[in-house]
């Protein structure tokens, strides 16, 4: 299916497409991306088949939430530290996948993930996660991955101990890494680009896959929220109590890849209130004494 | 004839509403019986025995369940007994509100009727007494019929709940103050409370997995943002303190048949009051997790819960010393009531005692859902709250007939149904552990091991079936041969014996009763009468 | 006084078994605790625990039965209304006893809970899909295999679940756990077969018709038959993904 597309333009657009699909949910969005894709179909061959289905690399949530990841895999920096998955474990971990000669969407997703936890108040780096990027392509390196950070993406200071890019010290483990948590890729020889699905994992202290969160689009409220989740297990620290429970009122929403109010709780809370109303009002109502009396 | 019923229909007198209520809870006992009987046989022996089709069994479970906590229990409990005594033992003429009273009790007939409408309708519910989605969504069966009975019942909980709180709180007779109230009005208040606070959570509860079977919401479908625990959450919320709601009713009945027939005072009344009765109403809402330690909850949710739900043993450790109490340097007479009064403390004791296992979260982890829970809550609910109703109604007999029942009869009664009580829920403690057979099944071919377990438990039940057909015939026979009872047969000190047996169908009596200085319902051995 | 000081003393120590219990343990190498071990350990003594309590109460109300019985029909009880002092000693000195062996169990209870919970670092880790009415298990390696769920004897093994359709629990008696699976979440238990040898696993959580057909078994193999079956199940596998 993939060898099938024709032009770089029904790459970018089947990106485009798949991109969309992740981050918005708005109908006029689709008929744009719908819309888009058609002009692409017709300013190819005009065969259907050419456009790339965005379901071919998405991530079978369910099948692979709960995955443990493996711990003894090794990393590299971009100043040629050596460290391994297992001293990135203890925090909640947001793990992303990318590559680093890639001309768009992984910069943008670093710079994006860089941008919303420079936003992210609620939970702090010292205590509530980390971040780490790796390199699904072997053939990057510390120099492509020095240029990277250097040219395109840029750590925020404040982020520099608490966010780590780096490639996998042998290249052999990449894909039972990403195997293991679901993420598949492509390179397509034609485009001399990649593609894969482009998914924020959130990895429990534990080192196991707590939650996906996809694209570009979401808010500091949903990554708040993953972290919460992936730390569900223990409180972390008394602050996060109040997180917690907050957290407790949305729910992970699987349709629409986000977190959305959980209706069945605020109704029961509210149903709850509505008790203690009637009980209050039991002890108020004013009664006829007199009728005793008769 | 016609008009004596429609003299019962349209009664607004709380106590033909109270025997209104008895009526139906009992029958609706009687039909939840027979489907424990029909399970019985079914599981005395490994295979198919009476029935090849396990929907059938769940049908039958499904019944038994939701009609004895919602259709037996809790009516008899705070309907029957409530209904009839509350007024008496506070001086009351009658309750706040005499026809919310009467709307209540239509509405338990309805939730009745609505509730066998499980025997005639195509696909019966058969989602237990829980209804946990995602399996009351997808099930064939119709579970908005388990919805409305739920709501209809719990409705007429709420109606209830508003009009003995109000009344309680306000129509005492001049005189009788907080510290001089039964035991019995007391914890009732205290179930009252609690049954209002909670049982709106269960109405949307329920009412959300209606929504979702039949109006394509998805509140518990976690494929479109729904949770399926929160469900269980919610029912809990309401259902663990619905035990207490039960509970605290049941002990309040066995605190007046003792201190009546010990001819004694409370042992430490403030302590069993405002420690025990209080102390529940405070825990009873922070103690759901544990119906959920093998859910997958957060593990500090879970620890944290294990803590609340071991200290409900010290509000309830304060109500038994004060029950155990009360017979020091009593006058003990062992009639029929006491009997019960008594064997519920033994009950208890064996019922109350192994919850303590099941509130540690590691040991729950293996007997959750096996039969030793369904031994568990049969002795310190389902047997304990069932005998002390059916005290209560030995206790209160020659009240509301005005006859005295035979006790020869009455007697054989008890003995046969707390030998058969034991003869079931015994063993069913025991292969829960032994084997760790789990609840809810028809059939048990993998646990080769229960079987004679479970013959020995189809035997209990015939013996429980008969001792319950001996009971019917002590009350009927004493209608119709009972002797002439007195006021106040068993010497009780206590407001709802100075009136006439029956009482008076309007005021109860002829005036409001004067309650003299230093009055109490408990003060025995003194000459204050 | 006696019976405050043994209050106290019983009350100091759980609370110190208490704290002792909240203090991290991981930083000790630690032998791989068998949990079914530690549950019947644990439920003897709560079970010597409630039973002392239950005779206690039994015999004071059999005693009191006997002795205070109704001698003639006018008789009334003869306890006096309780002075202020001893209401609250009444009330008091039980809660602390009561508190006291909550506060006990509730520890001896978590330590155990603890050790359910951590998974050892060895583990060896299955998937299972519960399904109205199967366990459906995937290894590692791919493997697949329905309501028989085979494990090599000596290494601890930690399930992870998830549901298809509706609520199962997924329990093995044998080894004193069970945990409910669910749509949408993920839930696990682990458990330490040492001895090879066959065990039930049944569904305990009420999932509809054919709830009490949902049974499987747990097959302990010898270490060797083991990785002998699964080896060979990874190349039966893969040998079929080659043929397609």
């Amino acid at each position: 299916m993939v060898s099938n597309l024709k032009t770089k333009t029904d790459i970018q657009t089947a990106f485009f497409c798949l991109k969309i699909k992740n981050y918005y949910k708005n109908k006029w969005l689709l008929v744009i991306c719908l819309l888009i894709s058609t002009q692409a179909i017709a300013i190819s061959d005009g065969n259907v088949n050419s456009i790339l289905d965005p379901n071919v690399v998405k991530i079978d949530e369910a099948k692979f939430l709960g995955t443990p990841l493996d711990k003894d895999l090794i990393l590299i920096d971009e100043k040629g530290n050596e460290f391994t998955l297992a001293e990135k474990m203890g925090k909640p971990l947001i793990l992303l996948f990318s590559y680093y000669t890639c001309d768009g969407v992984c910069e943008t997703l670093n710079q994006y993930l860089a941008q919303r936890l420079i936003e992210l108040k609620e939970s702090e780096p010292e205590r509530d996660y980390q971040a780490l990027t790796i390199s699904f392509d072997k053939n990057d390196n510390i120099e492509s991955l020095g240029t990277f950070i250097n040219h395109r993406v840029g750590v925020p200071e404040d982020l520099k101990d608490h966010w780590k890019l780096s490639v996998m010290k042998n290249p052999e483990d990449i894909k039972r890494l990403t195997d293991s948590v679901g993420v598949r890729y492509f390179w397509s020889h034609r485009d001399k680009t990649f593609i894969h699905p482009n998914a924020f994992i959130f990895v429990t202290p534990k080192g196991r896959v707590a939650r996906y969160l996809h694209g570009a689009e979401f808010t500091v409220k949903d990554l708040n929220l993953a972290l919460i989740d992936a730390d569900w297990e223990k409180i972390s620290r008394a602050g996060r109590v109040i997180d917690i429970l907050a957290g407790a009122c949305f729910s992970y929403n699987y349709k629409e890849g986000k977190y959305t109010l959980s209706v069945p709780l605020v109704v029961g809370v509210a149903s709850l209130l509505t008790g203690i109303f009637i009980t209050i009002f039991a002890f108020r109502v004013k009664i006829n004494k007199k009728k005793n009396e008769e | 004839m016609m008009n004596v019923l429609k003299d019962w229909i349209f009664t607004t007198d709380h106590k033909k509403i109270g025997l209104l209520y008895l009526i139906g809870s009992i029958a609706a006992f009687a039909l939840a019986g027979c489907m424990a009987l029909l399970m019985r046989t079914e599981l005395s022996a490994i295979g198919p025995t009476i029935t090849d089709n396990p929907g059938d069994y769940n049908v039958w479970l499904y019944f038994h369940g939701a009609a004895m906590i919602l259709g037996f229990q809790i009516p008899a409990l705070t309907g029957f007994l409530a209904n009839y005594l509350i007024p008496l033992q506070i001086g009351a003429r009658d309750v706040a509100f005499p026809r919310v009273n009467a709307l209540s009790v239509w509405l338990f007939y309805m939730g009745i009727v609505l509730a066998l409408m499980t025997f005639v309708v195509p696909n019966p519910p058969d989602v237990m007494w829980t209804g946990y989605p995602p399996y009351s969504v997808l099930t064939p069966g119709n579970t908005a019929l388990y919805t409305f009975t739920v709501l209809l019942l719990g409705f007429a909980s709420i109606l209830g709940g508003v009009n003995f709180l109000t009344t309680i709180t306000f129509m005492r007779a001049p005189g009788i103050g907080w510290n001089q109230l039964n035991v019995f009005t007391w914890c009732t208040y205290g179930a009252f409370i609690l049954q209002l606070i909670f049982v709106p959570v269960l109405g949307t509860a329920v009412t959300m997995i209606t929504l979702d079977k039949y109006m394509g919401t998805h509140f518990f479908d976690p494929a479109a943002g729904g949770d399926v625990l929160i469900y269980q959450n919610l029912f809990w919320f309401y259902s663990h303190p619905a035990v207490y709601v039960i509970f605290l009713p049941f002990i309040g009945i066995v605190f007046d048949i003792v201190a009546t027939f010990a001819r004694n005072r409370i042992f430490n009344y403030k302590a069993a009051i405002y420690g025990g009765v209080g102390g529940i109403v405070l825990l009873a809402g922070e103690v759901w997790i544990h119906h959920l330690y093998v859910t997958g909850m957060p593990d500090w949710i879970r620890v944290g819960q294990m803590i609340t739900t071991l200290m409900i043993s010290i509000p309830v450790g304060l109500l038994f010393i004060s029950l155990v109490g009360t017979l020091f340097k009593g006058s003990i007479d062992f009639r029929t009531p006491m009997l019960y009064g008594l064997s519920v403390i033994f009950l208890m004791l064996i019922g109350g005692l192994t919850g303590i296992p099941l509130a540690i979260v590691s040991l729950d982890l293996h007997v959750s859902d096996t039969y030793f829970i369904i031994g568990h809550f049969h002795y310190v609910m389902a047997v304990a709250g069932t005998f002390s109703i059916f005290g209560g109604v030995y206790y209160l007999y020659p009240k509301f007939t005005g006859k005295m029942y035979n006790e020869a009869i009455a007697k054989i009664g008890f003995w046969l149904s707390f030998i058969g009580v034991n003869t079931i829920f015994f063993p069913m403690m025991i292969v829960g552990v032994t084997t760790g057979m789990p609840r809810r099944y028809w059939d048990y071919s993998q646990f080769p091991d229960a079987a004679p377990y479970h013959t020995i438990m189809g035997i209990g039940a015939g013996i429980i079936a008969i001792g319950f057909i001996v009971i019917l015939i002590s009350w009927i026979h004493g209608l119709f041969k009972g002797t002439p009872a007195g006021d106040n047969p068993w010497g009780s000190r206590s407001l709802e014996w100075t009136t006439t047996s029956p009482p008076l169908a309007h005021g109860n009596w002829e005036a409001v009763p004067t309650i003299a200085e230093g009055w109490g319902p408990y003060e025995y051995g003194t000459d204050k009468a | 006084m006696h019976k405050l000081g043994m209050t106290g003393l019983s009350l100091t120590s759980s609370l110190f078994g208490f704290i002792a219990s909240l203090l991290p343990t991981s930083g000790f190498a630690k032998d791989i605790p068998d949990n079914a071990q530690g549950f019947d350990h644990l439920w003897y003594e709560v079970m010597v625990d409630i039973t002392i309590i239950g005779v206690i109460f039994a015999v004071i109300l059999v005693y009191f039965m006997i002795k205070y019985r109704r001698r003639s029909p006018d008789q009334e009880g003869s306890q006096k209304p309780m002075s202020a002092v001893s209401a609250v000693g009444w009330s008091v000195i039980p809660v602390f006893m009561f508190l006291a062996d909550d506060l006990y169990l509730a520890a001896s209870g978590w330590e155990l809970y603890n050790d359910y919970r951590n998974v050892p670092e060895n583990a060896f880790e299955v998937q299972m899909e519960a399904a109205m009415w199967t366990w459906d298990y995937t290894y590692p390696n791919g493997a697949k295999t329905y309501n028989e769920l085979r494990v090599p004897a000596g290494t601890p093994v930690v399930i992870r679940m998830t549901s298809r359709d509706t609520l199962h629990s997924h329990y093995i008696p044998d080894f004193r756990i069970k945990e409910d699976s669910m749509p949408g979440r993920v839930t696990y238990i682990w458990f330490y077969p040492q001895e090879p040898g066959e065990h039930v696993v049944t569904c305990a959580e009420y999932c509809g018709l054919l709830h009490s057909k949902m049974y499987g078994k747990i097959t302990v193999m010898p270490e060797d038959e083991f990785t002998a079956w699964y080896k060979n199940e990874g190349e039966n596998l893969e040998q079929a993904v080659a043929l397609n």
